[in-house]
């Protein structure tokens, strides 16, 4: 019966072209997705598999609660809490403690070369995790200060075909090490994507050993057995026997690693990846639906071309099981076709991936079950409801010839398609809303002055000839402005307590922290609402002047600031201005308080606007007069404006994921349309033929034709506008600045499906129009 | 064989009624040959079909094989249907996508014959019909006469004791006409009951005797003795 079954499946593929080719490809665009998202997710599965210890690994949060904010989980502790909880709980088999490190430059021969991140850590990293040293001793690699064991590539990109071990490099912060081993590349699924390591040197982080001081991340290994819930239940405990009367104000628990990468959405600054996946997930299925559409819309308007067949199989006895089994196995083998189509195009693709996302992706055959699994849903779902239409056909009916599934089946159909085609219209609307959105970010007035602005990262020698570079900076023509602060705008990361007339000792006051020099608020054009700049006439203004921004002010209750005492780490001066607020950080968040402090030894970033002429030629100059001050780091810059826009680069992400399945929703549903449309031609055939015969012309038929999709299409926009209005609105709540809705996006992703769609439907209809009628009649 | 008792059907449109057959009464006894005639729309396709339990009578009953059976369910007429009757329709009713020879071992693959039991089965079969060279072609490869023989192979493939045929010639030239209506005689000849609608005078000679429907109802039975044939 199977093989029956099969061979008509097979020649019905085969004799209706189109129509399969139709169907195989929407199929096969719409499981594209869902399949894309399977290898994708088990990528992401397998992060940190590796580690043969990974069980036992667990991550160290805290929580930090304060009077005035919600608790903060943070993955950042202190350096003594991994030896502490060591010494004190026999669980602890061992920990490992990482302080990152993000982009640093070495000197080897002479020459620089830039490294990326990297990790300071304890020797007992390859005993906590499974990282394999190819050349030198897990046990002693780590233990001298100035030791460093590169990963496998960094050291060929360092020493090419030379022996690395033993060989000196040297960083400008950190003076020479001596490399003492080479070590397998961090797999790329791993959180922990470092290139290289360096011991945790208690001279070069002096705070390592106080309670007080946040900023490593801590891992602990646990003993087999040990059970983490009991263990954390100690910590209470722990947080009075270290913090004593500030141990209500931090917690632990321990976060196992299988968790870390998707399980983390609470944990400051961590990425809720769960959420992401299931979006992005929830999204493929959808455009999966929406291709097993077109397949239940085409095969049900086509079921008269089968009805002979099911009445004759029901003569012979077919119960209507029988057939519903043939009729799903139809569609389930369309779906696998499909299938093996996209998996050729995935394993074509797969090598590209490697090159341009570094992600080595590989089919596997829990992969390939994966695959099969979604062919067979798609196969299951599109063919349902088909099976059930053509399997109640009546066998006396349909040998009378009467098999139109009449009007119940055409409503179905139709709603279907308005389904398809509001889904894609509100995927269009909310892809051009989000690039709005984008735009509207980018062409925001941040409040100062961004255009035309180079900013290089300083080092200590730049900073202690400051004013002189300064000088000489401003002596060549195209710059026309220097300045220097602690960090660039965007970068903002530095968070003081401060004080302030009046503050009751109890409470803690944070905010954000940047320390510049005289010209920084005129060079960004800052305006102030209150007071003056810092200005050079002062003595008491380095150090003890402040200028705070108008959201500390108001947060502060200070409707006139200047001459209010005001300090940050333990000195007290006087706010001296108070700066209109503009946009430090990104706009996804409202504008925060804000202290400036005029402290020369803080600074970090180079500000320098030049013309637009000869940028290039400018920036040799400033290379030149870098290089006299600086012999040990090379020069470096970016442009502000760039920076700005590479901060909303996720923003950016998810508007080219709704415009990407938007396009596929499109395609899909216009594909359907395509089926339909020309079947409708060809079963009005006879009609259109009488039509043109009595005088129609063919503006009359292609009217005729296209009619009731153009009807449909204008249903689907109108039901879509309205859905797209609410996501945006939902999506719009992330930020703080939100572009205005507007008419226009609504407007035009209604007309870029109408125009598609129509063009599909005319298209069909217009050949059908200018048929010949003698043709059809003839036939009939 | 076949006993009707009061046999009705109406069918009930939104705006009409029609009554297809009013209170008929037939019998067909095994072995026998019946043809059924009258002019178009009097019910002759109707009652073939309640014959055949490919519809259900509105009132009155049906018996088959001493059994009734106006009121069974879809499922059991099915399995009545596959196993004791045969099927032969004046448009073919093959199926395209299947050769001559699936065609014809289509009603074996239902009753779950065995794959060997199906060939031998097939292989006789469509000796018999004469059209073993064409077991590889597609329906439309062939001609109305050599259709009608596959659709009669069909029929007879699980060895039906009653075989109903609904105007077997209608759609054939006199010559392939003749061939099948032979086919059918021998069929009878060698035990199968046979119930044929026809409307021609010539063809419904080859059968026992006639029976004259009209509006619905029966008018004459054995038309050969009234005409005094």
């Amino acid at each position: 019966m199977f093989s029956n079954y099969l061979k008509v499946a097979v020649r019905n593929l085969l004799r209706h072209k189109v129509y399969s080719a139709i169907n195989i490809l929407s199929l096969a665009l719409g499981m594209a997705g869902c399949m894309g998202i399977m290898i994708f997710i088990r990528f992401v599965l397998s992060t940190d598999n590796f580690h043969e210890r990974g069980d036992r690994i667990y991550r160290v949060i805290s929580i930090l609660t304060s009077e005035r904010q919600s608790p903060m989980h943070t993955p950042s502790v202190s350096g003594p809490i991994g030896p502490s909880m060591m010494n004190d709980y026999p669980e602890v088999e061992n920990y490992t403690r990482f302080i990152w490190q993000w982009h640093s430059t070495a000197r080897y021969n002479g020459k620089w070369i830039d490294l990326e991140k990297s990790v300071c850590t304890d020797p007992s990293i390859f005993e906590v995790f499974s990282f394999k040293l190819i050349i030198g001793n897990p046990k002693t690699a780590l233990r001298e200060p100035n030791s460093i064991v590169l990963t496998e590539t960094t050291a060929e990109t360092i020493f090419g075909d030379e022996e690395p071990l033993g060989k000196i490099l040297y960083f400008p912060d950190a003076g020479d090490f001596k490399v003492t081993g080479i070590m397998e590349d961090v797999p790329v699924n791993s959180l922990m994507g470092f290139h290289y390591l360096m011991p945790i040197d208690k001279k070069r982080f002096n705070w390592i050993e106080e309670y007080g001081r946040i900023g490593l991340v801590t891992y602990v290994l646990l003993k087999e057995g040990a059970d983490p819930g009991n263990l954390e239940s100690k910590f209470p405990a722990f947080s009075k026997k270290y913090f004593a009367e500030d141990a209500d104000k931090i917690a632990y628990y321990l976060q196992p690693m299988k968790d870390i990468l998707l399980r983390s959405g609470h944990i400051s600054g961590e990425a809720p990846m769960a959420l992401l996946l299931c979006l992005i997930s929830a999204l493929a299925l959808l455009i999966l639906v929406i291709a097993c559409v077109n397949y239940m819309n085409l095969s049900t308007a086509r079921a008269a071309y089968r009805a002979r067949e099911v009445g004759m199989r029901k003569v012979f006895g077919a119960g209507r099981m029988h057939l519903v089994r043939q009729f799903l196995g139809e569609s389930i083998i369309q779906a696998l076709v499909a299938m093996l189509l996209v998996v050729c195009v995935i394993e074509l693709a797969l090598p590209v991936c490697d090159d341009m996302f570094k992600m080595p992706l590989e089919l596997d055959w829990v992969l390939y079950l994966g695959f099969i699994a979604i062919a067979m849903f798609a196969g299951i779902l599109a063919g349902s409801y088909p099976a059930l239409v053509l399997s109640s056909f009546q066998p006396l009916r349909v040998l009378k010839g009467i098999s139109k599934t009449g009007s119940r089946g055409l409503l179905l159909r139709r709603i279907l398609v308005v389904t398809q085609l509001a889904f894609s219209v509100f995927l269009i609307v909310c892809a051009l809303l989000i690039s709005r959105q984008v735009n509207y970010l980018l062409k925001q007035d941040m409040g100062f002055d961004k255009e035309q602005v180079v900013t290089i990262p300083m080092t200590d020698r730049i900073r202690s000839q400051y004013e002189t570079i300064r000088q000489e900076l401003l002596r060549i023509p195209s710059i026309t402005g220097v300045t220097a602060s602690s960090s660039k705008f965007g970068g903002i990361n530095q968070i003081v307590a401060y004080d302030f007339e009046g503050r009751n000792p109890e409470d803690s006051w944070n905010a954000s922290f940047m320390s510049i020099d005289y010209d920084f608020v005129p060079f960004y054009g800052l305006e102030l609402t209150q007071g003056r700049n810092f200005s050079r006439d002062f003595a008491t203004d380095p150090g003890q002047g402040y200028i705070i921004n108008e959201a500390l002010a108001k947060k502060l209750g200070w409707d006139s600031a200047v001459g209010k005492g005001f300090g940050i780490r333990g000195g007290m001066g006087t706010v001296i201005g108070v700066l209109k607020d503009f946009n430090y950080a990104s706009l996804q968040s409202k504008i925060q308080p804000l202290i400036l402090q005029l402290s020369p030894g803080d600074f970090g970033t180079l500000s320098l606007r030049i013309t637009q002429d000869n940028t290039q030629g400018t920036l040799k100059l400033v290379e030149g007069i870098w290089s006299r001050y600086e012999l040990n780091r090379p020069f470096k810059y970016t442009f502000l404006d760039e920076d700005i826009v590479r901060m909303y680069q996720p923003v950016k992400i998810g508007s080219w994921v709704a415009g990407a399945a938007s396009f596929l929703a499109v395609f899909i549903a216009c594909m359907g349309l395509l089926g339909l449309i020309s079947f409708s031609a060809q079963e009005r055939s006879k009609e259109i033929g009488i039509r043109k015969v009595l005088g129609a012309s063919v503006t009359n038929i292609l009217l005729l034709l296209s009619r009731e999709y153009l009807v449909l299409i204008g249903i689907a926009v109108l039901i879509a506008w309205p859905m797209a209005w609410f996501a945006f609105n939902l999506f719009l709540q992330n930020f703080a600045y939100r572009v205005e809705i507007g008419l226009v996006p609504f407007i035009l992703g209604g007309l870029i499906v109408l125009v598609i769609a129509a063009s599909t439907v005319s298209y069909q209809a217009v050949k059908a129009a200018i048929a010949d009628p003698v043709e059809s009649l003839r036939y009939e | 064989m076949i006993k009707t008792v009061d046999l009705c059907k109406v069918y009930t449109t939104e705006e009409v009624e029609t009554t297809a057959l009013n209170n008929v009464n037939v019998e067909v006894s095994q072995g026998e040959f019946v043809a059924v005639m009258g002019p178009s729309g009097c019910g002759k396709s109707t009652l073939l079909n309640l014959l055949g339990l490919l519809d259900q009578p509105t009132s009155g009953q049906l018996h088959l094989n001493g059994l009734e059976v106006s009121r069974y369910s879809e499922r059991q007429r099915a399995a009545l249907r596959k196993a004791s009757l045969g099927f032969v329709f004046q448009s073919f009713n093959l199926i395209d996508e299947l050769t001559v020879y699936e065609n014809v071992e289509l009603p074996l693959l239902y009753l779950r014959t065995k794959a060997g039991e199906r060939r031998k089965r097939v292989g006789e079969v469509l000796d018999q019909m004469e059209i073993t060279h064409r077991r590889n072609h597609f329906p439309q490869q062939l001609s109305g006469g050599q259709q009608q023989r596959v659709a009669v192979a069909r029929a007879v493939i699980s060895k039906p004791k009653l075989i109903l045929a609904d105007e077997p010639t209608g759609n054939l030239d006199s010559a392939h006409g003749d061939e099948v209506m032979s086919l059918l005689l021998n069929l009878n000849q060698s035990g199968t009951t046979i119930v044929m609608v026809t409307h021609s005078v010539h063809y419904a000679e080859y059968a026992h005797r006639t029976v004259h429907l009209l509006d619905g109802r029966v008018v004459t039975e054995n038309v050969r003795e009234v005409l005094g044939v």
